[in-house]
């Protein structure tokens, strides 16, 4: 458990972070919602130990995170940077056998089992600088997933990812919060409402704080576009996996339709995001 | 790879060991071991602190353009011997100008290491690296422009182009033991250097002390760099060019590159020192002449290459 209490951050004559605190609970998974310059960056740096906060303090199970040994720390929280990139062409399993240096070891098995759940098991030898710009960042990925933390804090992961990638990136982090197996979504169209569905059932105990300059409407309207951004990409899946059903796309312009009424209901209470275009994830 | 370069660099030596003006081979005792050894151990020295130097620092700096040169840890050194040189003292004892040479490299190190320490980053370090670099290389500047008398101009001009000519048991035990210690600091930072591949921030959240890494590189390169050109004068490019040769070979990991350009950089220097001494010149050509002359060509080829890749 880390939790944070009435964190202050300065930056150049303006709070950046004013009094926030919050709890993030073992498995679970919690999205930080907020316009650009909430802070949701800032935050997250204070709670992976990086950046001093001006007031209030972060711990871990208890322990402020200050007194933790750098090495302790970082074998306990692991941190993927927005936008992380190798400066070097080293392959990518040398990337994601950094994630085992707060521990000394090679960690040949959690680097393995890491490269296989962001599926970069064919990738392990390319150098890095010769891949996309998604398959760089799941490589970066492979880095904190390998350091096996207690918590991962990850800063815009789904950036680059393509749907697919997105959407197994999503079924990656709550394998990872739940610490269960999840099931695959079946190739077959007449699963996808009951995938959905369940997606749906899954997501409400996802967490969601926002910051200030946010809304309580802000937080709701992440939380449904992801739902949504979901549902697009198992769509997606599926139309590259077979022929596209008529059905799946009749599914999609229901949901829509709900997203649009739902995006209206928030966006006159406050609600500052774009809720939903459809295709915008392509 | 590494093998490899440990035996070049051991047949390089035996071979620095049996040339020289004397005629190739075992001449006589006396040269063997007056003139060719500590020669020999100095060029293995020098270059092996070049080579790691470079290394570490492009690896710190996540730049493979990063030179000890450019980072000012070499103009330290210069600067304390032409002050030597005409404060007198070099010429009441031949050893105030290596002398002078390794107080002004550890002042210009100092100087660069408190600037740095003050953030901590990178960046930093070659901020102050430059500054100080521009610093020792005006103040050189103004000394030679003050020159006493001609002969002393072209005398400090000759020693700063870089040279092992003459060089003896003295200035091996000098410079070696700064070296040694500089290359230890060096060597010891392989994961730490890998880490930083992935930028400042990730490295400190993976338990790596950025600043403390910033402070052991600029130490170490100080040290190594810093007392080869205390005793030798100038000797460019090794730093720069060895790293990014090796880097074909041995792939791009900092930490997999330290061994090997220590070995390379040492390698380097010992060919260029043999091939001077080979050359039928009447003046012996200048060591750090004869390196920059095949670095710089080099270092183009290298930018073209990578200028076409990208």
């Amino acid at each position: 458990m880390i939790a944070a209490r009435d964190l202050v951050v300065r930056r150049g004559g303006r709070r950046v972070l004013d009094g926030v605190s919050l709890v993030l609970k073992r498995g679970m998974l919690t999205a930080l919602a907020g316009p650009n310059g909430a802070g949701k960056t800032t935050l997250l740096s204070v709670l992976a130990g990086l950046l001093v906060p001006d007031a209030g303090g972060v711990s871990l199970e208890g322990v402020p995170l200050a007194r933790l040994d750098r090495r302790e720390r970082a074998r306990r929280v692991a941190w993927l940077e927005q936008g992380a990139r190798a400066a070097w062409g080293i392959t990518v399993r040398e990337v994601a056998a950094l994630g085992r240096l707060p521990h000394g070891d090679r960690g040949e098995a959690e680097v393995a089992a890491a490269l296989a759940a962001c599926g970069l098991e064919a990738l392990a030898e390319r150098r890095v600088d010769t891949l996309s710009g998604g398959e760089a960042r799941r490589a970066m990925l492979a880095r904190a997933l390998a350091t096996g933390a207690d918590a991962l804090l990850l800063d815009e992961p789904a950036a680059d990812l393509d749907p697919a990638q997105g959407f197994a990136l999503m079924r990656l982090l709550r394998r990872e919060a739940d610490g269960a197996a999840l099931r695959i979504v079946p190739g077959q169209i007449a699963r996808l409402e009951e995938e959905v569905a369940r997606m749906n059932g899954e997501l409400p105990p996802l967490k969601s704080f926002v910051l200030p300059g946010g809304s309580p409407a802000s937080a709701w309207a992440h939380h449904a576009r992801t739902i949504a951004r979901a549902a697009e990409r198992a769509t997606v899946a599926l139309a590259n996996a077979e022929p596209v059903n008529p059905e799946a796309v009749r599914y999609l312009n229901r949901l829509s339709d709900h997203l649009f009424v739902l995006g209206r209901w928030l966006n006159g209470r406050g609600a500052t995001e774009v809720l939903w275009q459809p295709g915008a994830t392509r | 790879m590494t093998p490899g370069l440990a035996t070049l660099t051991a047949t390089l030596s035996a071979l620095s060991l049996l040339v020289g003006q004397a005629g190739i081979g075992v001449v006589d005792g006396a040269i063997l071991w007056e003139l060719r050894a500590p020669r020999t151990l100095l060029a293995l020295g020098i270059g092996a602190g070049l080579g790691a130097a470079g290394a570490a620092l492009q690896g710190l700096l996540r730049n493979r353009l990063a030179d000890p040169g450019l980072l000012g840890v070499t103009g330290g050194a210069p600067l304390g011997a032409v002050l030597a040189y005409y404060s007198g003292a070099a010429s009441v004892a031949s050893l105030a100008l290596p002398a002078g040479g390794l107080l002004g490299a550890a002042a210009a190190a100092g100087a660069i290491l408190a600037l740095a320490s003050r953030t901590g980053t990178g960046a930093s370090l070659v901020l102050a690296g430059i500054a100080v670099a521009s610093l020792t290389g005006a103040a050189v500047a103004v000394a030679l422009s003050f020159a006493p008398n001609p002969f002393a101009l072209a005398e400090i001009t000759v020693w700063l182009l870089g040279s092992l000519e003459d060089r003896g048991w003295r200035e091996v035990a000098l410079a070696l033991p700064a070296v040694a210690l500089g290359l230890a600091l060096l060597l010891g930072l392989g994961r730490r250097l890998d880490a930083l591949s992935l930028g400042e921030a990730t490295a400190e959240s993976l338990g790596v002390d950025v600043a403390a890494t910033v402070r052991r590189t600029a130490a170490g390169a100080a040290l190594s760099v810093g007392a080869g050109a205390a005793v030798a004068g100038g000797v460019g490019f090794v730093g720069l060019i060895v790293p990014n040769l090796l880097r074909f070979a041995a792939g791009e990991r900092p930490g997999a590159l330290l061994l090997p350009s220590a070995l390379g950089g040492a390698s380097l220097v010992l060919a260029a020192d043999i091939f001077v001494r080979l050359l039928p010149l009447q003046q012996e050509l200048r060591l750090g002449v004869l390196t920059s002359l095949l670095g710089a060509p080099m270092l183009l080829q290298l930018a073209v290459a990578q200028a076409g890749r990208s």
